[in-house]
């Protein structure tokens, strides 16, 4: 249904997640605007990039600014984050120099495209904004390439992790009204959204996606900050170790889509007999998100979780799987498919390639100081990545005593990467065996839609309602009391 | 964070018969149409039975409601409890149970007097006897 005002103008809803972004106008069942956010990224000249760039800028003053922005922005990183190899002839550029500028490639098609030397970005790390200037060109592709609105016409609603930090909160503010000239702005959390649209403003949010999994407690619509857990065990570590195994197991290297121009058939386990076209200079980066690609497939066509405890043995005789891979490579996926998703629910048990940095709240913890320890549990001071239950468990355990019960009976389960089949079930059962005697009920959105988009959805209604016109913080508003008005307007 | 919706007047009179008067043994509320204010849905005399309170929840869509419990405390007599319900089924409208859900607290605030809380998303979680152990539960 959709309500009309006297002045109300649709809004904009933005969602930059970990491995989607979703833009679309308020009001709407889904997003206009499906993206992945890793973004493609390459170093041209200046002439370049205005002759072949599509962007359509404000004409007004400050059509000089962005470039000499950019320019400042993309100095700086590279100073931080020591490019890899393949951006070499970045490496030589002269800070600020007036030359050269990045462009970039936004858009599955884009983004997947070879070109010599381009990078994959994401702008997100651990879910925190880390790299402003490839989000301010998410948004403005959103804006002005995919949904063609002008964003000063129309409010803007943006969502954020539950960890998110006034700083940055400020920064999105000052973004929107500075850059994008947005008339009106708020921005609100995941979980909450989550928990909305779920018919409940009470509950356990545990969203399990493409590069964090976490667990929220919202009470009343608001994020408890107590107990609140996020480490980048998800979906992408996930397949980082599906590519180790392959790699231990059957000495396989997977060859992405791109770099195949011809497949024969072998048979199973044969090696692949494959034309490869001949791609120099790709950035490591390019070929690695390509190579996860095609990993994602075959962890959602052959990976399951097991629905009790993990039990090789029981595992073993359970059927197998064919799959192959874009070089025809194929072989018959056995007890595998189970052992890698394991490490969502016992991390320290089955991680393959232990070189991995795994964060848990922000922070690298070790993980072969822990392997030694044989993982029981509780009492262990130092931290240790945690199975999935546990981090339910301990994020309720950290809540007040009377709202323990309320959480446990609206557990709420978001994310791709709960779309294995299984893992319902296995946290149901594990979670009967930590919290014995508690009432607990998990909840998951019933179609696929709404687990996709269950928080750009919840965006999308919330904003798109009459009276939420005046929790907007208006552009008069932020020019009267400052970017911090974020912090007081949105909780 | 809230959806901004406000709450009628009728609604706290409604609750104030219920509460102080004993006139009503339930109230049940809902958005009004054009989805800006909390609206009295239905309320009924003291001498209704909880059943008939449940099945006047619409199976497909969201609902508040209060109700004025009443049970027999083993040798102590009779107890009244005001519990209040968000009554959220899993069939509603995903835009039914968002609304509801941002603008739980905007009701809930203005009701004083609610000994227990239910949000139920299903007939057997607002069944009597999971409400009447919730009840019972709180000390008061």
């Amino acid at each position: 249904m959709v309500i009309y005002c006297g002045d109300e103008v649709s809004a904009l809803v933005v969602d930059v997640g970990g491995s989607w972004i979703r833009a679309g106008y308020a009001g709407e069942d889904t997003p206009k605007v499906v993206v992945p956010s890793w973004v493609g990224s390459s170093e041209v000249t200046e002439d370049e990039a205005s002759a072949t760039t599509k962007t359509i800028r404000n004409s007004k003053a400050d059509s000089q600014d962005p470039d000499v922005e950019m320019g400042d922005a993309t100095a700086s990183q590279s100073g931080s984050s020591s490019k890899d190899a393949a951006g070499g002839q970045g490496d030589v550029r002269v800070k600020n120099e007036p030359g050269t500028c990045r462009k970039y490639y936004i858009g599955d098609t884009q983004a997947s495209t070879w070109r010599p030397n381009m990078d994959i970005k994401t702008p997100l790390e651990d879910g925190l904004v880390a790299d402003w200037d490839i989000y301010e060109n998410i948004w403005n592709y959103c804006f002005y390439n995919r949904l063609r609105v002008q964003p000063e016409e129309n409010p803007l609603f943006v969502t954020e992790v539950a960890w998110n930090t006034p700083s940055l909160r400020e920064k999105m503010v000052e973004l929107a009204f500075e850059k994008f000239n947005c008339p009106a702005f708020y921005v609100s959390k995941d979980p909450v959204l989550t928990a909305f649209a779920s018919g409940k403003p009470t509950g356990l949010v545990l969203d399990c996606g493409g590069t964090t999994t976490s667990a929220v407690a919202v009470f009343d619509g608001y994020v408890l900050k107590k107990g609140q857990t996020y480490q980048n065990i998800a979906g992408d570590f996930i397949s980082e170790q599906i590519l180790a195994q392959l790699k231990q197991d059957y000495q396989k290297e997977v060859v992405p889509r791109y770099r195949v121009a011809q497949k024969s058939a072998v048979g199973p386990g044969e090696p692949a007999k494959a034309v490869l076209r001949d791609r120099p200079n790709t950035a490591p980066s390019f070929d690695h998100r390509m190579q996860m690609q095609a990993i994602h497939e075959y962890k959602e066509t052959v990976c399951q979780i097991s629905e009790t405890t993990f039990d090789l043995d029981a595992l073993k005789v359970r059927p197998q799987k064919p799959y192959e891979f874009p070089d025809g490579y194929n072989l018959q996926v056995g007890v595998q498919r189970y052992q890698i998703p394991e490490i969502l629910f016992q991390p320290d048990k089955f991680i393959v390639d232990k070189t991995r940095e795994v964060r848990l709240n922000g922070k690298a913890v070790s993980l072969s100081a822990n392997t030694g320890v044989n993982g029981t549990g509780s009492g262990n001071a130092t931290a240790k990545p945690l199975g999935i239950p546990r981090m339910i468990y301990d994020c309720i355990s950290a809540c007040d005593t009377d709202v323990r019960p309320h959480l446990f009976s609206n557990i709420i389960l978001t994310g791709g990467s709960t779309l294995f089949p299984g893992f319902v079930d296995r946290v149901n059962y594990e979670l009967q065996g930590l919290a014995p005697g508690q009432r607990i009920k998990i909840q998951t959105p019933g179609n696929t839609a709404e687990r996709k988009f269950g928080t750009w959805l919840g965006g999308s209604i919330l904003s798109s309602l009459g009276s939420f016109h005046q929790l907007w913080i208006s552009k008069q508003e932020y020019q009267d009391s400052g970017a911090s008005i974020v912090n007081k307007k949105c909780q | 964070m809230s959806s901004g919706v406000g709450v009628n007047n009728a609604c706290l009179d409604a609750f104030q018969q219920l509460k102080a008067k004993r006139s009503l043994r339930y109230v049940i509320f809902k958005l009004s149409d054009d989805k800006k204010e909390i609206i009295v849905d239905t309320s009924s005399p003291a001498a209704t039975a909880y059943d008939e309170f449940v099945a006047a929840l619409p199976a497909q869509d969201c609902r508040y409601a209060v109700y004025d419990f009443e049970y027999e405390k083993p040798g102590e007599g009779k107890r009244n409890k005001i519990c209040f319900f968000v009554w959220s089924p899993d069939d509603a409208p995903v835009r039914s149970k968002m609304l509801y859900a941002s603008s739980k607290d905007a009701i809930r605030r203005r009701l004083e007097g609610i000994a227990a809380e239910i949000q139920a998303t299903d007939f057997s979680e607002a069944a009597y006897e999971t409400v009447l152990e919730k009840a019972t539960r709180t000390s008061h």
